[in-house]
């Protein structure tokens, strides 16, 4: 339909139009505060019923021998 | 009220006063089971058929005469249905499940309307099977990573779209205020996942360009399913999995953030570098290089990042069937990208340039980072949905070891094959003409062929120990197991206790 540089160009835009969409989120979140306090951010995962501190997986059969192992490597520290 | 509005109301949690607005990880987890079940049930068949055609495929390509005679399994159908199977039918399913689950649970919002999700599902596994059944009858189209006849696009697109509509919808009515950077990675895979897959039909199918654009718009494609796709997905996963299990916030979160951006700033112009050489202008090639050596950026910041939150956790992570498979998967990630970087450079490039070295970097980053998270993240999930325990450790450990020799021998061989394929090809006599012929190149690559045939037995075997442990356990006892188990209430307030 066009020539081919003609759709470099169109290739060109689309590109140019995601960076745009990538930029205009940057820009929410900095206006959104998203990165004004990163510590609490990076804790938002834990919650009571999985809390910080509690190691969450372990292979079935296992959990009691490996947690009992854990606790103890750890108390010196 | 009319029906669509009453629907799309009762999609908002805060529109009907009766339904608590803050709910449970575990009534979350709960909203998910049916449709993450069925996704990961298609994700499991697909990945044992795939490794069927995955199979087929090395073998011949060393004893040619296998299966000579079964026209729908020649190399080029067998490869090519390897791999969208491979790539529609088992990561995507794998990933709709994962990131949905982990979308939902970090946006704190129980999914309504499951049920859409299942009917999306279920035509989106019709699609791929449509496709692949159309490749292997000789209606696969010539575009790498776009083989099934296009016909099956439409199908595709449309479920994708009432699938991945869901994590945007869980965004929406999020209860916490701070977005976590893996809310960020999937929320953008998401969107980018129909951006590239609309476009590339579009620009090659539907109303094809002309000329080479059709070739960079195939690399776009290709090369951006990797990594704006398979990569924020599995970078998402171990940014929730890995501080999560080990119960440790990540090393540092700026990093991670800054990682995230940088991915999605640069990495769209990063594909061209697959075209090095080719008839495309220069500077969409140096473009291209550019963007892939600043992918150095985010690979660096994410790997100081999983090293320190995981060093010193030495046996945390070992006890863990989630970490084990998740840690293995992060640290290919760096190395893999690195490696990707480095093959972006011309000089570089001429020697890997059609080489099977390519082939071997593809399976680092889809098999030994991208699967292998999967694998950790099914891990987790399953056991959360269904309240029960996995039924056998012994098939997780053959699960893990099959698949990283496996991997690691394909890799070793691929790489070494390749490398050593690509300098006998470019080695000139004196007089200027090629050292070796074709047929010379061919038979040295032979035992690095049939390596790759070796681990290619080995993950079979470790997909089958997965395949039979994932059903076993959906058939198993409905008892929850809850005090061997890692995964209960009733079990974290026990520890808690201990700790205390």
């Amino acid at each position: 339909m066009f020539e081919w540089n003609a759709y470099l160009i169109i290739i060109a835009a689309v590109a140019g139009l995601f960076f745009a969409t990538a930029v205009a989120a940057l820009v929410w979140a900095v206006k959104n505060g998203q990165f004004s306090n990163l510590e609490q951010g990076a804790r938002s995962i834990f919650d009571a019923e999985e809390p910080e501190g509690i190691q969450q997986d372990f292979f079935p059969g296992e959990a009691d021998e490996q947690r009992a192992k854990l606790e103890k490597e750890r108390r010196p520290s | 009220m009319s029906p669509l509005l009453s629907f799309f109301s009762s999609i908002d949690p805060k529109a009907r006063p009766g339904i608590p607005v803050k709910v449970q990880l575990s009534e979350i987890d709960e909203s998910m089971r049916t449709p993450s079940i069925l996704f990961l049930s298609a994700a499991v068949c697909w990945l044992v058929i795939g490794s069927f055609f995955a199979l087929v495929a090395s073998i011949k390509l060393h004893s040619p005469d296998f299966l000579a005679n079964v026209e729908w399994l020649t190399f080029g159908r067998a490869r090519s249905a390897h791999l969208n199977a491979m790539a529609f039918g088992w990561a995507n399913n794998a990933i709709f499940a994962v990131s949905l689950w982990i979308m939902a649970r970090l946006c704190k919002t129980a999914v309504r309307h499951g049920g859409l999700l299942i009917i999306a599902g279920i035509f989106w596994n019709i699609g791929v099977t449509i496709g692949v059944i159309g490749i292997l009858t000789g209606g696969l189209t010539s575009v790498e990573w776009l083989e099934m006849p296009p016909q099956v696009a439409p199908i595709l697109a449309f479920s994708y779209i009432l699938i991945g509509v869901w994590g945007v919808i869980a965004f929406r009515f999020r209860q916490l205020g701070h977005v976590y950077v893996s809310q960020w990675y999937i929320l953008a895979a998401l969107f980018w996942f129909p951006w590239l897959y609309i476009i590339a039909q579009t620009m090659i199918f539907i109303e094809p360009a002309r000329g080479t654009v059709q070739a960079i718009t195939n690399w776009w494609f290709a090369h951006n399913v990797l990594g704006l796709w398979f990569t924020p997905v599995g970078l998402g996963a171990i940014y929730y999995f890995l501080p999560k299990v080990l119960g440790r916030p990540i090393y540092s979160y700026y990093l991670s953030v800054l990682g995230f951006w940088s991915l999605a700033l640069f990495y769209n112009w990063a594909g061209v570098h697959h075209l090095i050489g080719g008839p495309i202008p220069v500077w969409l090639i140096s473009a291209g290089i550019v963007a892939s050596v600043m992918m150095v950026i985010p690979v660096i910041v994410t790997a100081i990042n999983h090293h320190f939150t995981a060093v010193g956790n030495a046996r945390a992570t070992w006890a863990s069937p989630t970490l084990r498979f998740i840690v293995f998967g992060a640290m290919s990630y760096t190395l893999a990208s690195l490696f990707g970087s480095g093959m972006a450079l011309r000089d570089v490039n001429v020697v890997t340039h059609f080489t099977q070295f390519t082939v071997g970097h593809a399976h680092h980053g889809v098999y030994a980072f991208f699967t292998m998270v999967m694998y950790g993240s099914i891990y987790f999930m399953m056991p959360r949905m269904l309240n029960r325990e996995w039924p056998s450790a012994a098939l997780i450990k053959t699960h893990f070891w099959c698949c990283a020799i496996g991997i690691g021998i394909m890799l070793v061989g691929l790489h070494v094959g390749g490398w050593i394929q690509g300098m006998m090809m470019n080695e000139l006599t004196p007089d200027g003409n090629p050292k070796y012929t074709f047929l010379e190149v061919v038979h040295a690559l032979v035992p690095w062929l049939f390596s790759r045939s070796v681990s290619g037995v080995l993950l079979t075997i470790g997909h089958i120990a997965f395949f039979v442990h994932f059903f076993w356990m959906l058939a198993g006892p409905k008892i929850s197991r809850y005090r061997e188990g890692p995964t209960l209430l009733l079990d974290s307030i026990r520890g808690e206790g201990k700790a205390g």
